[in-house]
């Protein structure tokens, strides 16, 4: 609980949090109709294509992404869901032809035109999401969560007229609900929260936010509206215990928020399995919940108490240091390595404690060697170096790939036009 | 005037012709049933009376101020809604949908009137109930709830009785005889039962390529066949 309350007083963890839930809320509600109306994999596929959307937006060079992303995927939800019917090519088969299309097409922009050192590391991280919910700037956060906003508004007017067309569109359309206007709506609804999901869990996990608590809500409810309501409880739910687990057990944002999810979704089908009765059922659902959130709260618990531990059992007299990150765990380091290469001048004169893996580079004009101490992210895909300059020039230096832990004075530096942060005067321990 | 006139009717998709010359009438109180073979164009012109797809030649005229989207329709089950999570209340609110304006939700005098529908039907107590968890017969009930929920005069069903057990499907049967006996409205049925359907009609309308319309009696004259079975039944 010590470790949660450090961790839940940085700002970027804040961030993350509102956004997940704000995105975990607006996708389960747009689930329960997708999933009822056949549409499961239209996420899937539309997560994809804005994959191959973000490889272009980064070929191109542009500075906000999500300008071309977002309108590509809307194009696409719509070419998928309004022309579904009486289209030469059906269903299932024309969301496999973009899904898969649009993913080559992208990684091969990528490979070929790619700007980037980290190729690997950009894909792994569009694909499975690994830190970037922890990376939004607070302007995505309100982009974030005035679009999810919207989404809610939206289900909440529309919710007589969704339900009217998920339950029978043909008698929707007969009594004068306009069937085509509103699907073409509930296309554009769908692809603002692919592209929104893509940020919390990867592109490649997408259809787990949409469809896992649709169906949990499922097993549970017999209405509609017991059904929606449920399905964003179960959400919510989820994307807390997993992002909070994620964050103090150091585990990737994503997969631990789809694990949380598959985890409900299990309960609830056990539940509806055992017993029958409606009522009882209701009980039973009250308790499930409950039981979820004991799970990710004592989940988190227990592989916090990991690294206070260890502080234990190193009794050595240490120098203070204002940022000591051999206290946290690799996926906090990772995340504030990121933030002192972003933003340098907020750990500016920082005394810092830095454990990882040593870099030698050698510059290639001056030929003078730089030491890095290097760290990557939990799910290895990324890694970030910050530069170090021993304060005893004549100490033995450390071997290249060797594990290190640096501390050191964190000074700005002008280089290449760019400030940057060197730990200077460094002592390795 | 009547409920519904279709004049010169000629139905169809562009490049396919399904029929070439259809005209018939319906009044309050009587009861259309529409047969035909698999092919003959029933299902495009149930499209065609409720607006969803327009004629290729000819005219549907509304009699009475009766709007398109007054007619109560009672759609073949999909496979959608054999497990889809719905109580009978949202099913048979639903029908109001088109009396809705721009307004989000349902205000109380279209509450009311689906309550009555409710009522009408038989279907008190069951409001809570699951959609899915219903036998087949019950939910082609909720299903006319919901219809009569729409409709002003005019009910447009689309075989009403496949897939019931035959106490179902006579039960359906006495439903329809008295919406249109008892309550004036106009019915519309499209069967592939021919022998059952139009024992319970007023008028026949039989789709071919030389289209039949008449009464249930001209007929049974004109096509003795199907009649014979009739009337040993009765």
């Amino acid at each position: 609980m010590e470790a949660l309350r450090t961790y839940l007083a940085y700002p970027f963890v804040q961030y993350a949090i509102i956004a997940g839930l704000m995105i975990a809320l607006s996708s389960s509600l747009l689930g329960v109709t997708l999933v009822l109306k056949r549409f499961s994999l239209i996420g899937d596929g539309l997560s994809h294509v804005a994959f191959g959307a973000l490889a272009v937006a980064t070929v191109l060079r542009f500075h906000a992404p999500m300008v071309l992303v977002l309108p590509i995927t809307i194009l696409c939800a719509i070419a998928l869901l309004c022309a579904s019917q009486g289209a030469r090519i059906r269903g299932d088969a024309s969301i496999a032809m973009l899904s898969v299309g649009s993913l080559a097409i992208g990684y091969l922009l990528l490979n070929l035109f790619g700007s980037s050192s980290n190729l690997s590391g950009d894909v792994c991280t569009t694909l499975f999401g690994s830190t970037s919910i922890l990376t939004l700037s607070p302007m995505d956060v309100w982009c974030c969560a005035l679009l999810s906003l919207a989404v809610v508004a939206f289900f909440i007017l529309f919710y007589e007229r969704i339900f009217a067309i998920t339950f029978d569109e043909t008698f929707s359309s007969a009594v004068g609900v306009r069937s085509r206007q509103c699907n073409l709506v509930l296309a554009m609804v769908v692809a603002v929260i692919i592209v929104l999901a893509m940020n919390l869990v990867g592109s490649l996990l997408i259809s787990a936010l949409i469809v896992f608590p649709a169906l949990a809500a499922m097993r549970l409810c017999t209405s509609f509206f017991g059904v929606t309501i449920c399905a964003s409880v179960i959400s919510i739910i989820c994307a807390l215990s997993g992002l909070l687990t994620a964050i103090l057990a150091g585990t990737p944002v994503g997969s631990t928020i789809v694990a949380a999810d598959m985890t409900a979704f299990l309960l609830c089908a056990a539940v509806g399995l055992l017993i029958p009765r409606i009522k009882a059922r209701r009980t039973a659902m009250t308790a499930a919940l409950c039981m979820l959130l004991l799970c990710g709260a004592s989940c988190g618990g227990k592989k916090a108490e990991v690294p206070a531990k260890e502080e234990e059992s190193q009794p050595q007299e240490k120098l203070a240091a204002d940022l000591d990150l051999t206290q946290v765990n690799p996926m906090m380091i990772y995340m504030q390595v990121f933030y002192m290469i972003q933003k340098p001048h907020d750990y500016a004169e920082m005394s810092i404690r830095l454990p990882g893996t040593c870099t030698i580079m050698e510059d290639t004009r001056t030929h003078e060697r730089i030491y890095y101490c290097n760290v990557t992210d939990s799910t290895g895909c990324c890694a970030k170096m910050i530069p170090f300059r021993l304060k005893d020039a004549s100490a033995t230096m450390p071997s290249n790939g060797s594990a290190i832990v640096v501390y050191g004075h964190f000074r700005l530096t002008e280089k290449d036009q760019k400030t940057i942060g060197v730990l200077c005067d460094a002592v390795l321990e | 005037m009547p409920l519904l006139e279709c004049d010169h009717l000629a139905l169809g998709y562009p490049g396919l012709l399904l029929t070439a010359d259809l005209s018939f009438s319906l009044e309050g109180g009587q009861c259309l049933c529409i047969l035909g073979a698999n092919g003959s164009g029933k299902s495009t012109l149930v499209r065609t009376l409720l607006h969803l797809q327009p004629p290729l030649r000819g005219h549907i005229r509304l009699g009475e101020g009766l709007k398109p989207s007054d007619i109560g329709y009672l759609p073949q089950q999909t496979n959608v809604q054999r497990d889809f999570p719905a109580t009978v209340w949202e099913v048979v609110l639903s029908g109001c949908i088109g009396h809705m304006g721009l307004r989000p939700f349902f205000s109380r005098p279209q509450k009311d009137l689906a309550r009555r529908q409710l009522h009408r039907l038989g279907l008190d107590g069951l409001e809570g109930r699951s959609f899915r968890e219903l036998s087949g017969g019950q939910r082609q009930r909720v299903l006319l709830a919901r219809a009569l929920c729409a409709a002003r005069r005019l009910l447009l069903l689309d075989e009403p009785v496949a897939g019931l057990d035959p106490a179902a499907q006579e039960d359906m049967y006495h439903l329809t005889q008295s919406l249109y006996q008892e309550d004036g409205m106009g019915v519309i049925m499209v069967s592939h039962d021919v022998h059952e359907s139009v024992r319970h009609a007023t008028h026949v309308l039989h789709m071919s390529p030389t289209p039949f319309w008449g009464t249930r009696e001209q007929y049974q004259t004109r096509f003795p066949q199907s009649s014979t079975v009739c009337q040993k039944e009765s």
